[in-house]
């Protein structure tokens, strides 16, 4: 069983990792500043917080976590109840963020480990977005790549993956480049900008990097989903004029437009670090979750959409007790929303489901509590069926939802 | 030993005694402790300002919260850094490079945030900085995100005499 060790998750810990939002800070020397000792830590950790899983196409599951500057892969025998070491995914040591919202990621098909992370540099909030990929199960793997083109010591990170059966593989990130471009020529850049690049081999080979959209929010993970024609969507905080830090959605296609998909109106001059999620149905519907702490109506919220014609916005959760980190699967008709809360003793995962592609949904219901510090649920990458992968501090659990009431 | 060797050594040994002051880690926040704040504050116009090291944005909102206190030093100010214990020596670090080396420090000690930020404020999920301005009466008004310089100063103007 893969244990967790967790660092009280400092909110604004990950937040710059794309910013020069404090350029002053940034160039001054690695270690100058308390914020940047503090960065230093970070690059330092034993270990992460987040453990990430995936399924295989046929059902096992599969993981990986940091621990002393290397990624772990284990697999599961038991359906998730243990995870035993496979090896190292990165055979020499590096700085890796492994918690909250920047975490690395894992899919898996046959013999095929793809594995994304962010490696930490030295400079304040700066960062490469790696891979690794094994064609013997993880036995061995690639030497890591860069995945970013640019390679300037800014921010690259919170990458996002997903893969198909099919073998289309999307990776998206949010990347400093365009940011520190119009920094260098005097002019004041919003946030930080989404990146993108594909691969329709199982990750054999790649496109060049894509920029998918300027203005950014800088710390929120981004939501990504393939859909049945093997085309991926995301979905990512966005700093809309005005300082407003509402979501927006574009597919992973040159020239795709961005469109808004959310109206929240949450104007705030910080980082939330609290993305959304989306999964997309076998007819193409996509459907989205997401939280705002806009003072109208703050929340977690629940929208499908096709092409450009989103539903209205859904509430859930219960705002008193902390209602945060929504994740959704949909397969079929069947769409899943899962979330955590904090009763005041307990986190708890809490759920509502919906048969009809998301038109009417169940009462909310939880489906599992822990002790202590949790990380946030996440559906596994890659699984056909509703699992949820939950990082307590006894371990990874994962929950089959079929299976709870 | 001479006079000056006395007050030498007394300077050194005061002065010692002040730096170890200096950097004593700010107080454990736990369950409880901003009503312990509030009571400290009775009947008194507070700003409690919530904020992380790490926290890109939290820099802006302090600087300023530091040249308020030098304008005003009857401004009441708390700061209390949503971190750890561990980072209590950093926490103090920057707290007086913004000017706010004496408002009194706190630091989150709790390795569950959400019991914090339930007992701070059920409807608090996180962001940084998080503001809250106690009017005399104590009543509550509270901001996520850097407050703006001028609504400072305003608020300044409105509740100090």
């Amino acid at each position: 069983m893969v244990r967790l060790h967790f660092r009280l998750p400092s909110l604004a810990l990950a937040c710059g990792l794309l910013l020069g939002a404090l350029p002053a800070i940034a160039h001054e020397h690695p270690a100058a500043t308390p914020m940047a000792r503090n960065w230093q830590e970070r690059l330092a950790a034993a270990k992460g917080s987040a453990v990430s899983v995936a399924a295989d196409e046929q059902g096992r599951l599969w993981s990986v976590d940091m621990r002393q500057g290397h990624l772990w892969l284990s697999r599961s025998a038991d359906g998730g109840k243990t995870f035993a070491d496979i090896g190292k995914v990165n055979a020499q040591p590096e700085a890796i963020l492994a918690d909250g919202q920047n975490r690395p990621q894992i899919a898996v098909h046959g013999q095929i480990v793809v594995v994304s992370w962010s490696q930490a540099l030295p400079k304040l909030y700066s960062g490469h977005v790696r891979m690794a990929r094994s064609e013997d199960g993880g036995l061995s793997f690639t030497p890591p790549v860069i995945v970013n083109e640019n390679r300037e010591e800014i921010g690259h990170g919170f990458n996002a993956m997903k893969m198909d059966r099919q073998g289309n593989l999307a990776l998206a990130w949010l990347d400093g480049r365009e940011r520190n471009a119009a920094a260098r020529k005097g002019v004041k850049y919003a946030g930080s900008s989404v990146y993108y690049a594909t691969s329709s081999d199982f990750g054999k080979t790649w496109t060049a990097n894509v920029k998918l959209a300027d203005n950014s929010c800088e710390c929120c993970r981004i939501g990504l989903a393939i859909g049945p024609d093997g085309g991926a969507v995301a979905q990512w905080r966005h700093l809309f004029a005005g300082g407003v830090r509402d979501f927006a959605t574009a597919p992973l296609k040159p020239g795709a437009p961005v469109l808004r998909a959310s109206e929240d109106g949450w104007e705030i001059s910080a980082c939330p670090h609290h993305g959304g999620d989306l999964s997309i149905d076998a007819g193409g519907r996509r459907h989205y979750v997401w939280f705002t702490g806009s003072a109208g109506k703050p929340g977690l919220f629940y929208r499908y959409a096709e092409g450009a014609q989103f539903s209205p916005p859904r509430a859930f959760g219960d705002l008193d007790a902390q209602a945060g980190h929504p994740t959704v699967f949909a397969d079929g008709k069947q769409v899943a929303v899962v979330w955590r809360e904090f009763d005041g003793r307990h986190y708890r995962l809490r759920r509502m489901h919906s048969s009809d592609r998301g038109e009417t949904w169940s009462a909310p219901s939880t489906v599992a509590e822990a002790e202590g510090a949790t990380d946030l649920p996440l559906f596994v990458q890659g699984a056909a069926q509703p699992l949820v992968a939950w990082g307590t501090a006894a371990g990874v659990r994962i929950i089959d939802l079929r299976e709870v009431p | 030993m001479g006079r000056i060797a006395h007050r030498l050594a007394c300077l050194l040994l005061g002065g010692l005694a002040w730096s170890a002051q200096a950097v004593e880690g700010p107080r454990p926040f736990v369950v409880g402790s901003l009503k312990e704040i509030q009571a400290q504050y009775a009947g008194k116009p507070l700003i409690v300002t919530f904020w992380s090291v790490g926290c890109t944005h939290c820099p802006a909102e302090l600087k300023t919260l530091g040249a308020l206190k030098r304008r005003h030093p009857d401004l009441n100010i708390v700061l209390v850094a949503a971190d750890t214990p561990d980072d209590g020596p950093e926490t103090r670090r920057l707290a007086t490079q913004y000017g706010l080396a004496k408002a009194p420090q706190w630091v989150f000690a709790d390795p569950i945030p959400e019991r914090l930020r339930m007992d701070i404020d059920r409807r608090w999920y996180g962001e940084l900085p998080r503001t809250h301005f106690y009017d005399a009466g104590h009543r509550l008004e509270a901001v996520s995100g850097v407050v703006p310089e001028a609504r400072l100063r305003q608020w300044v103007a409105a509740n100090l005499r």
